[in-house]
């Protein structure tokens, strides 16, 4: 394992992409998951508790609350 | 003047006395200097002279030889001779007595050259005279077009003939009513919407006539008063409810008239219900390319993941979905594009994460009138639509649910929705039903259920509103069963 671990926030509805989502990132060296997020506000709520750890977002374009463009 | 000389009574007594020329010399001199003629000549009948500006002259023979016409025929004339003063343009007329005899001949002459300087003067003087008016008619010709130009911002005539027409054939062919007035209030242009909608016949003169006999209540009198424009305002027109735009007419700060201009507004009602319509088929079928392009990617993941048995149940569990899917709307829907309909809202809700339930007993037995597709899926898009919001914005919103249930059994075809979001509520269940109403913010909203609304009231039903097992919210829409294109059949098989 690399000594940098980079965060990685999920933020999708889909449980099943979701996983998927999750396993692979979980298989790639020196990335770990911060977060998993199934809608906008819970998104919000997991970058203001993690926002030190998180560098990367892995977001989906539809959510059921708020469209992926524009919680970016 | 020799005519004037001959009439005088002093010279025609003068021939019965004893010494004419003593009475006729003065006075034919006084008349020589006083006219500026060369000379005046009075002789008698043998054309001995009685008077001569040379006195030496009187009673000599006058020369020229051309005194004949007038002693002899009478006549008098103008003519061109040389005499004792040199040549002349003279006038020549005989002297008559009171019995109508010729008694003399009376010659004044002016000097050609003299003539022909006062012709020349005469002439130079017309000549300017005529170049000024050229002038003065090319420059008052300049300012009148000058002038006219700018009254008619600069147009030549064949452009003013081309608006005139453009601007009727544009009037007549709009599909809004026209309606302007000058400032007394008095109607200046109406075409043919105005008054379709005003339900003139063509016949009727408008022109001229005060707006306020003609349509009382236009405003457009009060916008010549205040001058401020007005737009979107709603009102009756006849028996026609119009958005109307009314503007002033300003023309260098002044008001010189003004415009209304109207639109029916229930075309403008079809117009944004049909937009409103187009938008949500468009977000179904992005919905569905959305959940499709999710499964192959959840499959190809789990390939990728050598998570094969995952997969394949996905790929079982996905076919049997949309199996039951299918096999239910096939027995149970005998129209196809309402079944189209609730497929694309069934992949909305997932979409969404609301459940979205279509109660087994439901069932339409009859294909749709194309009127009736039409119907059917505004009203069930509609009330699916603003139930799925509901749900997810009320107290259940992790877990919210929609209910459907359709049937055509009896008389009329029946549509429930129900939701378990907050439900509405009581202050809220007369007005829910009104155009512009809604609980929702932002742009065109209010339109929805005042549309299911309408379409129930037009197709012999109603919508109205209960309170639903789920907790929120259910609305019954009841339509009439005409919108079946035929009889009742047995459902198609599965």
């Amino acid at each position: 394992m690399s000594a940098t671990q980079y965060g990685i926030l999920v933020v999708e509805d889909d449980f099943r992409i979701a996983d998927i989502h999750r396993a692979f990132i979980e298989q790639g060296d020196g990335f770990y998951v911060v977060g998993m997020a199934r809608n906008g506000s819970e998104a919000k709520a997991l970058m203001a508790q993690h926002a030190a750890d998180i560098q990367l977002i892995l977001l989906d374009a539809y959510l059921p609350d708020v469209e992926g463009l524009e919680l970016l | 003047m020799a005519k004037t000389v001959a009439g005088m009574p002093q010279i025609v007594n003068a021939f019965s006395s004893p010494d004419p020329s003593a009475i006729i010399q003065p006075l034919a001199e006084r008349v020589r200097q006083e006219t500026g003629a060369r000379y005046v000549v009075v002789g008698n009948a043998q054309s001995i002279r009685y008077s001569h500006p040379v006195p030496e002259r009187i009673g000599q023979p006058m020369v020229g030889g051309d005194n004949d016409q007038a002693l002899i025929y009478g006549q008098s004339y103008v003519s061109e001779a040389t005499g004792t003063l040199g040549t002349a343009m003279r006038g020549k007329t005989p002297v008559w007595d009171e019995e109508g005899n010729i008694i003399g001949v009376v010659s004044v002459g002016f000097m050609l050259d003299r003539v022909d300087m006062d012709v020349a003067r005469y002439t130079s003087l017309g000549w300017a005279l005529v170049a000024l008016m050229i002038v003065l008619g090319f420059a008052g010709a300049y300012w009148l077009s000058q002038h006219l130009k700018k009254i008619i911002l600069g147009l030549e005539p064949y452009e003013i003939a081309r608006l005139a027409m453009e601007k009727e054939a544009i009037l007549q062919s709009i599909h809004e009513g026209i309606l302007a007035v000058n400032q007394d209030g008095h109607i200046t242009l109406v075409n043919q919407q105005a008054r379709r909608f005003l339900e003139l016949p063509d016949e009727h003169v408008l022109l001229g006539q005060p707006i306020r006999e003609v349509v009382p209540n236009s405003r457009l009198l009060e916008v010549l008063k205040h001058g401020e424009q007005e737009f979107d305002q709603e009102m009756w027109l006849g028996d026609h409810p119009v958005v109307v735009n009314r503007v002033p007419i300003l023309h260098e700060g002044e008001i010189e008239g003004a415009v209304a201009t109207f639109r029916s507004r229930r075309e403008i009602i079809d117009l944004s219900q049909a937009l409103t319509q187009a938008s949500r088929d468009v977000d179904m079928l992005r919905a569905q390319a959305h959940e499709f392009s999710n499964k192959l990617y959840t499959i190809s993941g789990l390939l990728q993941l050598q998570r094969i048995d995952e997969a394949l149940a996905l790929i079982h569990q996905e076919t049997e979905r949309a199996q039951a899917q299918m096999s239910f709307l096939m027995r149970h829907v005998a129209d196809a594009v309402l079944s189209g309909t609730l497929l694309g809202k069934l992949t909305r809700a997932r979409e969404l994460g609301v459940t979205l339930e279509i109660d087994e007993q439901s069932s339409l037995s009859c294909p749709l009138t194309p009127t009736g597709q039409e119907v059917m899926m505004s009203v069930v898009g509609n009330l699916l639509d603003n139930a799925c919001h509901a749900a997810l914005n009320g107290p259940h919103g992790d877990q919210p649910t929609v209910r459907l249930f359709f049937t055509d059994l009896g008389e009329q075809l029946l549509i429930e929705v129900e939701d378990n979001g907050a439900g509405v509520p009581a202050e809220h269940a007369e007005s829910i039903f009104a155009e512009g109403f809604s609980t929702k913010t932002g742009k065109h909203r209010g339109i929805g259920l005042a549309l299911v609304a309408r379409l129930c009231r037009q197709h012999g039903g109603a919508v109205t509103l209960e309170e639903s097992e789920l907790g929120g919210a259910c609305f019954i829409a009841v339509l009439d069963r005409s919108l079946c294109a035929e009889a009742a059949t047995e459902p198609a098989p599965s």
